[in-house]
């Protein structure tokens, strides 16, 4: 096991030096720092200076390895338009979007797992129908248009959740106030995760069906819901950990927008701005913080694997 | 006695499965050609340009502009069929692009193996590991927006799921009887790699590629809705939405941002349709819909 | 080597795998799939490679072809090492030499017609003119005794016998000096297996082939064969005229073999002589077939594995000291 674990990591570490390769790549191609950095009022001499100082002319792996060893003394530099250091900014965004992912990560999974295992089970019945048929418009329908549909259902028509942001301003706050804002964005991230969620658990769940272990068990007489619950669902277990690992990525993505829409203060809305205004060393930042979480659930994966899966270990 | 009820019912339920498959593919294709024939004879359907001011600021929809006019002035109806075109467009070559790169770099990490095949495998862990929607955002943000960038930016994002399938399957296909006896006789590398494995990794990716045209789709939508992708005047079904922020619209204005949403839904669902019938019957193992 | 018409050559082939691997990539240990062989072919010879599965005989049928480096030893084809057949100036001699799978399923590519699969090696290599294509693809077909309306058609379109005389065909097409049969029949019906077998021998005897031939039945191997080896754990214990091993087998396994294969009278049915099941844990030292073997005893514990010429009849070696 400490092998395994240990295997894992060496292979994630070339991948981790990567992802800063392609960052630092990408924000370089994004354009000279020294535009960012000054007007255009600067004459081209005070700006030689300043690229002597900040050590422009060197060699861009050198660049890059002063890039590197500031980032693991977790200086992340600072932000050309608030001019805050980025590593507070990111801080202080970083809790709302760990809170809204890990409630709608949460919902989507205490959603899909019984409804999945339930459409596999009930295989082409309504029920099933009505499941798979749900799966794909969950699939097939765009963040923003759902995040937009549902303003206007609940905020415009019903009146019934505030259409953005945390908190109400200056109210008295409270969970219940956090849980009515949480509502309509929590909704859209989960029902982004939930058609390929459902559909993988009901395609896994459908395999495990099928397997010869599960006949012989039926056949010995044990009964179809023990057959499920005490087997059946072991085994699933596996694409619920597969299916965890794909979705990190996606909620990081969904929450851009959804951040952005519902005026969400987290780490989303923060790279939208920082994008709208090429605020590079902060999206520098958020792309690589994120790359990395996501590169931390790919590992958490595979343990959550070789714990689940016995076989794992092995190979 | 039980036996023959065992295959009746079997047999009802293959019918049944079929009909399913057949129902769900069959109103995919239906929606698809209706949306795509739409879009692509536009000019004959509409009177409007897309772009000329042919009427009053965000009137609703009356008998002279169906789904009324929008902030400017413009027929949203033609809009809303000029888009879809863009939509699609950008879809399909953004796709192309990148299914062509994902076979090439699958191709040739599955083929030739060794340091050049990790060197590609971690190159596309990588990529990976960027939020998929940050990624392209950040590209976006560099690259100057527009109808050709977005493009370039999906083909250059969306590989990475094609070189992992094509490289699966030349991993096993450079192990079969025909691709050795090709080697055996000499034939040349790049005849074994696009006559002999190429042909037969293609319906898969093929497959594959109909989940991504969805998935450039949505994010075309999103980009453009963000101000960051197909920029106005030029209408696509994304930016048309992007008017929605403001509350005015979004309360008052609903013709001019349900209807892009809706084909936006319908295409990419009729997609989705279409693409898992086209995986069901080319492996009839998965999900359980065996024909 | 030329001289006395040896077409293909091998010289102490050793082919191991490595079994298990530590923590940094090294084997824990090996399986000798083919364990020092030396052989060789002469023109116009078919030599038969028989054993259990198991035996390396198809491992060492790849080394022969090519498809696999050997872990120690040489091969030669004509005068050239076959490890260096893949180097760019050597592909022309690369058609020269021509494999057959046992599984014809997926030794057709099932993408592409049958006229496709026969012509494009041809056309790369320029064996004829553009124009004579089609007519040298028919040639083939009904060399192989298919009709010319199989050239349209998809590989599964065709029964496993089909697709294995398509199979021939296409080995056939760059007029190869040696052909590889590796176990072409065993995948086949009874009936068929002799169809193909006849073709074989009526292939060699008509285009001049040399072949190796290999198989686990002695029975068919011995009918297209002129010289036959047995194979066991990688090794070679008997080797002699084709007949000559049938008629009287000098080494214990070779014995068992030729009893078990079928026997249409069942008066004449006999004993079998083979106990368990070939195991890959290859006794360290002695004889690999002690442990089932019906006539070891102590001595063979420590006996080598060298084939030594039994018999007066020449050409016929056996590994097995007791010389029955």
């Amino acid at each position: 096991m400490g092998k395994y674990i240990f295997k894992r990591l060496l292979i994630a570490l070339p991948v981790l030096i990567g992802i800063t390769v392609i960052d630092y790549l990408l924000m370089t191609a994004a354009g000279n720092p020294l535009d960012m950095i000054s007007g255009a009022r600067v004459s081209e001499a005070a700006k030689a200076v300043r690229a002597e100082q900040l050590g422009l002319n060197d060699p861009i792996f050198l660049q890059y390895g002063r890039w590197i060893w500031q980032i693991l003394h977790g200086n992340f530099g600072i932000s050309l338009k608030t001019r805050q250091p980025v590593s507070e900014m990111i801080l202080s965004h970083l809790g709302p979007t760990l809170l809204l992912m890990g409630v709608s990560l949460l919902i989507s999974f205490l959603f899909t797992i019984p409804f999945g295992v339930y459409s596999a089970v009930h295989q082409y019945q309504a029920g099933d129908y009505l499941i798979v048929g749900f799966s794909f418009f969950a699939m097939s329908i765009p963040g923003f248009f759902l995040s937009l549909l549902l303003i206007y259902i609940f905020t415009v028509r019903l009146q019934l959740l505030p259409s953005g942001g945390m908190m109400t301003l200056g109210g008295g706050g409270g969970f219940l106030d956090l849980a009515r804002h949480m509502v309509m964005p929590v909704l859209v991230l989960s029902v982004s995760m939930t058609g390929t969620n459902l559909r993988y658990i009901r395609s896994a769940v459908l395999e495990i069906l099928g397997a010869d272990y599960l006949r012989t068990a039926q056949a010995k007489g044990i009964g179809r819901f023990r057959v499920i619950s005490r087997h059946a669902l072991r085994n699933a277990l596996i694409p619920v950990i597969t299916v965890f690992g794909m979705e990190i990525p996606v909620l990081f993505g969904g929450s851009i927008i959804v951040e952005q829409i519902f005026n969400w203060p987290g780490l989303g809305l923060l790279t939208m701005s920082a994008i709208l205004s090429r605020d590079y060393p902060v999206i520098m930042a958020v792309g690589l913080i994120s790359a990395v979480i996501v590169l931390i659930g790919n590992l958490v994966t595979d343990l959550l694997y070789a714990l689940a899966d016995p076989q794992v270990t092995l190979t | 006695m039980r036996k023959r009820e065992e295959k009746s019912s079997s047999y009802i339920h293959m019918i049944f499965q079929r009909f399913r498959r057949h129902r769900m593919a069959l109103s995919g294709v239906v929606i698809l050609v209706l949306i795509t024939g739409a879009a692509v004879f536009a000019p004959l359907l509409i009177r409007y340009s897309p772009l000329e001011i042919v009427g009053k600021f965000s009137a609703p929809p009356d008998q002279n502009f169906l789904l009324g006019t929008d902030q400017s002035g413009r027929d949203v109806l033609a809009r809303l069929l000029y888009g879809t075109r863009t939509s699609l467009l950008v879809g399909l070559l953004a796709t192309t692009l990148s299914t062509a790169i994902g076979i090439l770099l699958g191709l040739v990490s599955g083929y030739f193996g060794g340091i050049l095949d990790m060197l590609i495998m971690r190159f596309t862990d990588m990529v990976m590991s960027f939020p998929y929607i940050l990624l392209i955002l950040v590209c976006a943000a560099i690259f100057e927006p527009g109808l050709k960038s977005i493009i370039l930016i999906l083909g250059f994002v969306d590989w990475p799921g094609a070189a992992r399938l094509v490289r699966g399957n030349t991993l096993a296909l450079r192990e079969s009887n025909f691709v050795k006896e090709s080697r055996l006789s000499g034939m040349p590398r790049r005849y074994l790699l696009f006559s002999e494995i190429l042909p037969n990794t293609l319906a898969p990716v093929l497959v594959y590629a109909t989940s991504v045209l969805a998935l450039s789709i949505l994010d075309e939508a999103a980009l453009s809705f963000l101000g960051m992708g197909v920029q106005p005047p030029d209408p696509s079904l994304g930016n048309m939405l992007n008017g929605a922020q403001s509350l005015t619209i979004l309360t008052s204005k609903p013709w001019l941002w349900i209807p892009p949403g809706l084909v936006i839904v319908l295409l990419v669902t009729a997609i989705n349709f279409i693409g898992d019938a086209l995986r069901d019957a080319l492996d009839p193992a998965s999900g359980g819909g065996s024909l | 080597m030329k001289e006395d018409g040896t077409i293909l050559r091998i010289d102490q082939v050793k082919k191991y795998y490595p079994r298990g691997k530590t923590f940094l990539g090294k084997a824990r240990g090996y399986i000798r799939a083919v364990d020092g062989v030396s052989i060789s072919v002469r023109r116009g010879e078919c030599l038969g490679l028989v054993g259990e599965s198991g035996s390396g005989k198809s491992t060492l049928g790849r080394v022969l072809a090519g498809l696999e480096r050997p872990t120690e030893g040489k091969v030669y084809f004509e005068d050239l090492d076959l490890t260096d057949i893949w180097k760019k100036e050597n592909s022309g001699v690369r058609t020269k030499l021509a494999m057959i799978f046992q599984d014809a399923y997926s030794s057709l590519n099932p993408r592409k017609r049958i006229i496709d699969i026969l012509t494009d090696p041809m056309r790369y290599h320029r064996i004829c003119p553009e124009k004579d294509l089609y007519q040298e693809a028919l040639r083939l077909l009904t060399l192989v005794g298919l009709h010319e309306d199989a050239l349209g058609r998809f590989p599964f379109e065709f029964s496993g016998g089909q697709r294995q005389r398509i199979c021939i065909a296409r080995a056939l097409s760059l007029r190869p000096e040696l052909i590889i049969c590796d176990e072409i029949t065993s995948a086949l019906d009874v009936s068929i297996q002799a169809q193909i077998l006849n073709l074989m021998k009526e292939l060699k005897e008509e285009l001049q082939l040399s072949m190796i031939f290999i198989g686990h039945g002695l029975g068919a191997v011995r009918y297209v064969s002129d010289r036959l080896a047995v194979m066991y754990l990688g090794k070679i214990v008997e080797e002699a005229e084709a007949d000559r091993v049938f008629i009287s087998p000098a080494h214990p396994y070779t014995k068992a073999l030729s009893l078990a294969s079928p026997e249409p009278d069942p008066d004449k049915r006999r004993e079998a002589s083979l106990s368990g099941e070939l195991d890959p844990e290859i006794p360290e030292t002695g004889c690999s077939f002690r442990p089932r073997c019906l006539l070891a005893d102590e001595s063979c514990r420590k006996a080598s594995m060298d084939l030594v010429p039994c018999g007066d009849v020449p050409g016929h070696v056996s590994a097995c000291l007791k010389g029955i």
